[in-house]
């Protein structure tokens, strides 16, 4: 089994737990819902460390975050749909349609001026891009396997202490 | 059983009929009118009406019994249309099983005792109330009032005899200092009355509770998680600020801000009491018995400034915390004058007297679900009750402190409950410790104690900001246990101590944090998407190290509180209005501390990732927990408001307990060295009651 796979069904483990966005109805269709899980997957994706966002469930924070704000909700809608224009522009196909390298290009086009956006797709990355890093950082992948977080014992014989590093102490 | 009730009757026979002006309440059906004046009767008969006091008008009732009244309204009758038992929830003073009661509220079933008011007509404490609600609040604090012990839960429920409060000392304000204050006199054997202006609040259950971020993600987001810690319960729109964006926090609640403190506990050195009226050696018993008492961790650093404590074993500190320990020795090695030594703070890491739980590292420390925090609510006022001397008074917040005729001595206090009800006790000493700006506050609207004209000038606070390094060889390192006991593990200290710096007045020192936080970002404006994206962000916020100044704000006449003329709160007084401008010393010793902290992270083998550079007001914040110093001690009446005890210069009978009473301040955290103090004064104060002094 590959290291990926191995991922994969860890992440439905963990990801099948949480009580997230129980009945609750998606704000997003499930067609909008696909191109912010590949989005949060491209900002944030796999590597041979931990899973990516789309293994940590991330659009269902996504989504969740849209449905509290309805002006968000709003601007990732217009996102979404400038996107698939873009896409449609520059490859003839909608955003996902097109294969994961030219998905990444145009993720790329949309991180250009990062911090001084200046149209619709550049906005669109700099609101959506601290989201998924929320979502993922929040999420059970995200604390215990990308951060190797291992606090919280209840068991408070099991405390080791911060830092037991003879090399950071000299 | 009987003792308790002896205990109640005794405090019948010195109740004090009260003046006309605290009557009012709705009297809504006959039967509560014939009660009412019936129990006027029976407690005013027996007892001679003393001479100086204003005669009994009927009909009377109490405001105890408000609720009472509120249960017979048509609207409110199906709450308790079959009350047959009591229930009473007292999972806050539980003691020593606090981890079961924790999890699981006890219910205690109760038998409704003998009483001459039928206490199936007291409304019941009932689940779907909303929590806030004045009659839900209004009920606990009766409860929590006239049992006058929840430490066992047995609830005695006399209302009736509970009309009157007459006590030895009254304690206004059941934070750090107040909680201390009421405990050491009710072990005295004084009569105590604390009066909060808060409800009381259980730890775990009305803040505090656990939570993992993705159990969390929608209160995350909506910041409601913010309150789960007990300070997003604080007050809102209390005071006006002037001038540098002054900031104020007041958590109304039993226990006061201790509930949501992070525990730091240094002792104040020899140096920092050169200023005061008092000398290190008569506070160090003081703070032996406060650290004994409270369960503080540290390491014994054998600083001279910063003496070593009583300590249970310390925790240690982070990875990146000992690569800035690393920088300090390396500048220290060049003849640089500072320290660098691991947090002490007030939470249990071994076994403890108190009874409290362990802590188990949550990280969730200003609503710490275990109690394994020292506050005032978790140790002395439970411990205080107990004693059977000391009576809670929650939700009643203090609005006029009653004198006699020339106000040379404080007779009493007059106070109003959540549901609008004025009452007021009698006492023989009056002990304040609302906050360093509620103190002054009080005593500018009573028009008290005020000879010197010093009550609320010499306001001063810590004031800081933030560095932030980054180590690139802890990049790969997992973020292991990061939250520890909360934020700062580590001090950069011992700064100026010899030699005070030419630029500025005034000490720092600068608490340090280091690794990731489970709910919060450290490392932001990270530029990218893709793997080396996320690869920069897990090693920037692995290797992150945080460096906190805090300073000590130089003393001046442009900072201080006064009475806001326009803006009043809703008991009609006015608001306090702060008034905070920086001083280009104040600007000085932060451009010194951000010079020195970016050299320590260099020194480390670190790199500075966040900085504010060239140093303005518009950069420093204040730290708007650690107000202090506007009802200041002194030997001098003409330039201080108290004596050298914390007993008022020109009101023989009236105290202050909390932090406001500091004459200079150094740049190490108020509290403990406010609850020394404020131990110090209780004993001076049950002295002299045992002399005499004081009636």
């Amino acid at each position: 089994m590959e290291r990926r796979d191995l991922f994969k069904i860890m992440a439905a483990g963990a990801v099948a737990t949480p009580a997230l966005g129980q009945g609750r109805k998606p704000v997003f269709t499930p067609a909008q819902d696909a191109v912010l899980d590949r989005l949060s997957d491209i900002i944030i994706p796999s590597d041979d460390q931990s899973p990516g966002a789309h293994d940590a469930g991330v659009s269902k924070f996504l989504d969740l975050a849209a449905s509290l704000n309805p002006q968000r909700h709003q601007a990732w809608s217009r996102g979404i749909q400038a996107l698939d224009a873009s896409s449609k522009l520059r490859f003839s196909k909608s955003f996902m349609e097109c294969t994961r390298e030219q998905q990444e290009q145009m993720v790329e086009q949309m991180a250009q001026n990062e911090g001084s956006p200046s149209n619709e797709l550049e906005r669109f990355f700099t609101s959506l891009k601290p989201a998924v890093i929320d979502g993922y950082r929040y999420s059970e992948i995200g604390v215990k396997q990308y951060m190797r977080w291992e606090g919280n014992h209840f068991d408070v014989s099991a405390w080791k202490g911060a830092c037991n590093h003879r090399e950071h102490q000299s | 059983m009987s003792k308790h009730k002896n205990r109640e009757l005794s405090r019948e026979n010195h109740t004090n009929p009260r003046g006309p002006e605290t009557g009012g309440d709705p009297i809504t059906s006959p039967l509560a009118r014939w009660a009412s004046v019936l129990l006027a009767l029976a407690i005013a008969l027996p007892n001679a009406l003393p001479k100086d006091r204003q005669p009994i008008t009927l009909p009377y009732i109490p405001a105890i019994i408000s609720p009472v009244l509120d249960a017979q309204k048509p609207e409110n009758k199906k709450n308790c249309a079959k009350p047959k038992r009591l229930r009473v929830n007292s999972t806050t003073y539980a003691f020593g099983n606090l981890r079961k009661t924790r999890l699981k509220p006890k219910k205690t079933r109760l038998k409704p005792t003998k009483t001459r008011l039928n206490p199936a007509k007291i409304p019941r404490l009932r689940r779907h109330q909303p929590r806030s609600s004045p009659q839900r609040r209004e009920t606990l604090a009766m409860t929590m009032t006239v049992t006058g012990n929840h430490m066992n839960s047995r609830a005695t429920l006399i209302p009736c005899l509970a009309l009157m409060y007459t006590f030895d000392v009254c304690v206004v304000g059941s934070g750090p200092g107040g909680g201390i204050a009421a405990y050491a006199l009710a072990k005295a054997g004084l009569k105590t009355g604390l009066l909060e202006a808060g409800p009381p609040l259980r730890a775990g259950i009305d803040y505090g509770r656990h939570g993992m971020p993705w159990e969390v993600q929608e209160q995350l987001l909506t910041g409601q998680w913010a309150r789960n810690s007990a300070f997003g319960l604080r007050e809102q729109n209390h005071f006006t600020g002037v001038g540098d964006r002054p900031d104020h926090g007041w958590l109304k609640a039993v226990g006061g801000r201790s509930l949501c403190w992070a525990g730091h506990s240094l002792r104040f050195g020899p140096k920092d009491y050169r200023e005061w009226p008092i000398a290190y050696e008569e506070m160090a018993p003081y703070y032996s018995k406060a650290e004994r008492f409270m369960g503080v961790y540290g390491n014994k650093d054998g600083l001279w400034n910063m003496p070593d404590g009583e300590f249970l074993k310390p925790i240690g500190m982070r990875c990146g915390e000992w690569l800035l320990w690393r920088g300090v020795q390396r500048m220290k090695a060049q003849g640089a004058k500072m320290e660098f030594v691991q947090q002490r703070k007030a939470m249990l890491t071994e076994d403890h007297p108190s009874g409290r739980a362990r802590c188990h590292y949550c990280g969730q420390c200003s609503g710490c679900c275990v109690d394994a925090k020292y506050t005032s609510a978790n140790t002395p006022i439970p411990m205080g009750i107990r004693t059977g001397n000391l009576t809670l008074l929650s939700d009643a917040m203090m609005t006029r402190i009653l004198t006699d005729a020339g106000k040379r001595r404080v007779t009493g206090v007059e106070f109003t409950r959540a549901s609008g009800a004025v009452d007021r006790v009698n006492c023989r000493a009056l002990v304040l410790a609302c906050n360093s700006i509620e103190t002054p506050r009080q005593l500018l609207l009573n028009g008290l104690a005020n000879s010197s004209g010093q009550v609320g000038r010499n306001l001063t606070s810590h004031f800081g900001l933030n560095v932030q390094g980054y180590f690139p060889e802890l990049r790969n390192r997992g973020a292991l246990d990061d939250e520890c006991a909360g934020a700062y593990q580590s001090l950069l200290t011992g700064l100026y101590w010899d030699k005070p710096s030419p630029k500025f007045q005034g000490t720092y020192q600068v608490q340090c944090t280091a690794g990731w936080a489970l709910m919060d970002l450290p490392v932001r404006g990270i530029k990218g998407f893709g793997k080396s994206f996320k690869r920069e962000l897990r090693e920037k916020s692995a290797g992150q190290a945080r460096m906190n100044m805090q300073g000590s704000l130089l003393i001046s006449s442009k900072k201080f509180v006064d009475l806001d003329a326009t803006r009043k709160d809703r008991f009609g007084l006015a608001l306090p209005r702060i008034q905070l401008f920086y001083e280009d010393s104040d600007i000085a010793m932060a451009q010194d501390m951000v010079e020195k902290c970016e050299d320590i992270i260099r020194a480390g083998k670190g790199e500075v990732i966040a900085s504010p550079g060239k140093v303005t007001a518009d950069k420093l914040f204040i730290d708007y927990n650690h107000w202090v110093g506007t009802v200041r001690m002194g030997k001098d009446p003409k330039t201080s408001v108290l004596d050298r005890f914390g007993r008022s210069h020109d009101i023989p009978n009236l105290f202050v307990g909390d932090a406001s009473v500091f004459p200079a301040y150094p740049e190490k955290n108020p509290t403990l060295s406010n609850i020394a103090l404020s131990w110090r004064m209780a004993e001076h104060l049950a002295e002299l009651a045992k002399k005499g002094e004081l009636s």
